[in-house]
């Protein structure tokens, strides 16, 4: 009887599934605990006024009513779609740019890679904004450069339409990864077609665009996804370099979320943005995944 | 009206409290605690733990740091520390709060309304003589009570008052008088239209823009208060006439680069970046305690600051500027080492030993003794905040103290300053009256919602 129980606990730990089970449960667990039920939480208290320390009131849909009439959340909504329409393809764009230039063969290739990834690794530190903040400001490098060109007065930070390049540049800056996945993306292209183009004379900008962006599609696509999701979530930067200003112009919906639920207290009204702004994102999301079928290239 | 005296009769029995309990029901002696006594036998706290968090900068650091560590070596006690610069501080601060999980002593600011649950009253304290109130003045200790029932929220780690400070060399090389106690805003207009037209610079560096805003319409009238003094409503009576002068004068001094712009402003981390400490600005705007690290880096350019007043409406009206409370130290209200804390609030805000280390970086001390002791070493820097703080004291409508400041006051000063005040430098109000009258309606708005 005492065989029979030992084997059964022996099936059961060699089978498959648990151990299958055994290693996924690290993250199965972090993500209900630090993901899930947050997110369900924050769901609830969206409907409820809610101050941190004071029990959750619920008052149905009010907060979201509230936030259609909020001219500072349609603000933020403008500015970050901003942001996110000037940053991303300029980051894409760099990012591919960078990453032909490494693909060519050359002895410190890795070595240029590492260091074109650095920025990547400590973009979203505070130090870094930090830096950004003293490069571009009224005193920094730049602004001289520009006062030394006779313009008088000009100072980044304190005028709205130009309070956002600094942060969109800081973005940008900040290409490694994407890099990276395009680096290894142009490697899977198939040299037979650049081969074959050329024999039939193509140049190297119809091959680029006849051979390179078509392969290149299922990467563009997932890059594009991952920095669009990113750039709806900038926070750091703005939060460091300009505060949200002047005047809210670099005020972004991750930075207005912040404001009403730790500074103002208003937990409930934050929550309702953040689940307001997930749906926002994720009607994108599937917006581009839908029309994918259009200008993605898969080869099978 | 009614309120206001409810909260005077408390105030005053608090205080009659704290004087005459001890005399009647106390077995020990007054200022039984006092750390500065021959021969104090220092409590025993070996293997006791609290946890005490602050704000500021490294300086601050530094120095709280050292006297932390000088309490352990004299209770055994261990501190586990931790500061953040302000905004970092509150943010933590929410969180620890939502796990309940604050630490037994904490700085807190003249916000504490808005965080009033997490606050246990010092009073018991105070009358038992654990917190030894023997050189502290009871309008000292008014500083930090809430008015309205009269808990003591925390214990002042100093006095400060809002002011300017100026460059006499750049006044003197421009040929502008050097301010006076009671200097109004069209001189000091004057002053920074002469400085900017010689200095080709903006004469004024950092502008706390709201504060001004708010010191205004108290100067405006007698009675005139941007918020009550027990925090429950705004005490102006929705006259925006005080709001739109200021605005309007400050806004045209900023369109004509006489006050360095809102980038600029945004760029000063901490004082010790700002242009009046490298000889490119004659003037900025400061709390007192912040003018001795603002000098420190001045001498490094051979520069010596003085301070001065804010400028009045009118001078022969009121100044608008009190003495106030920088920052409290403050006892969780869900701490069960509360004893302890209290005893070593006590040391912090009393021992001559701490505060001379401390040297009146959070604000002029409370305690008198400690004062004392430090004004008999004191350096020209911090005697010239003792004359300010001194000077500031003396005027009439100083013995106000600085009103409770509102939970909604958070998000108003906010939109004050983001929305209204700079939204007026760019062109979106045709004027400072338009502009005002847009923040009126919206601060009630918000008023309304933290009600």
């Amino acid at each position: 009887m005492q065989k029979t129980h030992k084997s059964g606990l022996r099936s059961l730990i060699h089978n498959d599934n648990t151990v299958g089970y055994v290693f996924t449960a690290p993250f199965i667990i972090g993500f209900l605990c630090f993901t899930l039920i947050p997110m369900f939480l924050s769901l609830y208290y969206s409907f409820c006024e809610y101050k941190i320390g004071s029990p959750a009131e619920w008052i149905g849909f009010k907060n979201y009513l509230d936030l259609f009439q909020d001219s500072k959340f349609s603000n933020s909504l403008v500015v970050t779609f901003q942001y996110v329409i000037v940053g991303v393809p300029m980051k894409l764009v760099f990012a591919l740019l960078i990453a032909m230039l490494l693909t060519k063969p050359t002895q410190a290739q890795g070595f240029y890679r590492a260091v074109y990834y650095i920025p990547s690794l400590i973009g979203g530190s505070v130090a870094v904004a930090l830096v950004w903040k003293q490069l571009f400001g009224s005193r920094g490098p730049i602004v001289t450069l520009i006062k030394a060109m006779g313009v008088r007065g000009f100072n980044f930070f304190g005028n709205s339409s130009w309070a956002f390049i600094p942060l969109v540049l800081c973005n940008a800056w900040q290409f490694g990864s994407s890099m990276l996945i395009f680096a290894s993306g142009l490697k899977q292209i198939p040299k037979d077609y650049y081969e074959a183009a050329e024999i039939d004379g193509a140049g190297s900008i119809s091959r680029f665009f006849r051979i390179t962006l078509p392969c290149l599609s299922p990467i563009i696509l997932f890059n594009l996804i991952m920095q669009l999701i990113s750039g709806f979530m900038t926070f750091t930067q703005a939060q460091i370099i300009t505060q949200g200003g002047p005047n809210y112009a670099t005020h972004y919906i991750a930075l207005d979320i912040y404001q009403n639920g730790f500074s103002f207290f208003r937990m409930g009204y934050a929550c309702a943005e953040s689940w307001i702004m997930l749906l926002i994102m994720a009607g994108i999301t599937g917006i581009i995944f839908k029309s994918s079928s259009y200008w993605t290239f898969y080869e099978n | 009206m009614k309120k206001s005296l409810i909260a005077l009769c408390l105030v005053v029995a608090m205080l009659a409290t704290m004087l005459v309990a001890p005399a009647v029901a106390e077995e020990k002696p007054l200022g039984w605690n006092n750390v500065n006594a021959e021969g104090y036998v220092w409590p025993d706290y070996t293997g006791e733990k609290i946890r005490f968090m602050w704000w500021g900068s490294d300086t601050r650091a530094k120095i709280t740091t050292e006297v932390v560590e000088l309490y352990e070596q004299k209770t055994g006690l261990e501190i586990e520390f931790e500061y953040y610069d302000f905004t970092t501080y509150f943010t933590k601060f929410v969180a620890y709060q939502a796990a309940n999980d604050l630490p037994d002593v904490f700085q807190m600011g003249n916000n504490w309304l808005t965080y009033y649950d997490t606050i246990q009253p010092l009073n018991k304290w105070i009358e038992d003589g654990t917190i030894d109130t023997t050189a502290i003045s009871p309008a000292m200790l008014a500083t930090t009570t809430n008015h309205a029932n009269g808990d003591l929220t925390g214990m002042s780690l100093g006095t400060n008052a809002r002011c300017f400070c100026y460059n006499p060399v750049i006044f003197d090389e421009c040929g502008v008088p050097y301010p006076t106690p009671n200097w109004t805003w069209d001189e000091f207009a004057a002053a920074c239209r002469t400085i900017t037209e010689k200095t080709g610079n903006p004469a004024v560096c950092s502008v706390e823009f709201n504060n001004l805003v708010m010191s205004v319409v108290t100067q405006w009238k007698e009675g005139y208060n941007f918020y009550a003094m027990d925090g429950s409503d705004f005490a102006f009576g929705g006259d925006i006439e005080p709001l739109v002068y200021i605005v309007d004068l400050l806004n045209t001094l900023q369109q004509e680069g006489c006050i360095a712009d809102y980038g600029i402003q945004n760029e000063m981390g901490s004082i010790e970046s700002d242009w009046t400490a490298y000889g490119d600005a004659a003037m900025c705007m400061l709390t007192t305690n912040l003018f001795n690290a603002l000098s420190k880096v001045a001498a490094e350019s051979d520069i010596s600051l003085e301070l001065c007043t804010v400028p009045r409406v009118y001078a022969d009206g009121q100044s608008g500027m009190v003495v106030r409370s920088s920052q409290q130290i403050s006892i969780y209200s869900k701490s069960d080492k509360q004893e302890i804390a209290a005893n070593f609030v006590n040391y912090f805000i009393n021992s001559i030993e701490a505060n001379k280390i401390l040297n009146c970086e959070r604000g002029v001390s409370i305690n008198s003794d400690v004062l004392a002791a430090l004004k008999e070493e004191t350096d020209a820097v911090n005697a010239k905040i003792y004359t300010m703080i001194d000077l500031i004291g003396s005027f009439p409508d100083a013995a106000l103290t600085s009103p409770a400041e509102p939970a909604s006051n958070e998000e108003i000063s906010n939109v004050l300053k983001a929305g209204y005040l700079q939204g007026l430098a760019e062109g979106k109000f045709a004027s400072a009256r338009e502009c005002m009258e847009a923040f009126w309606a919206e601060a009630q708005v918000i008023w309304d919602k933290y009600e």
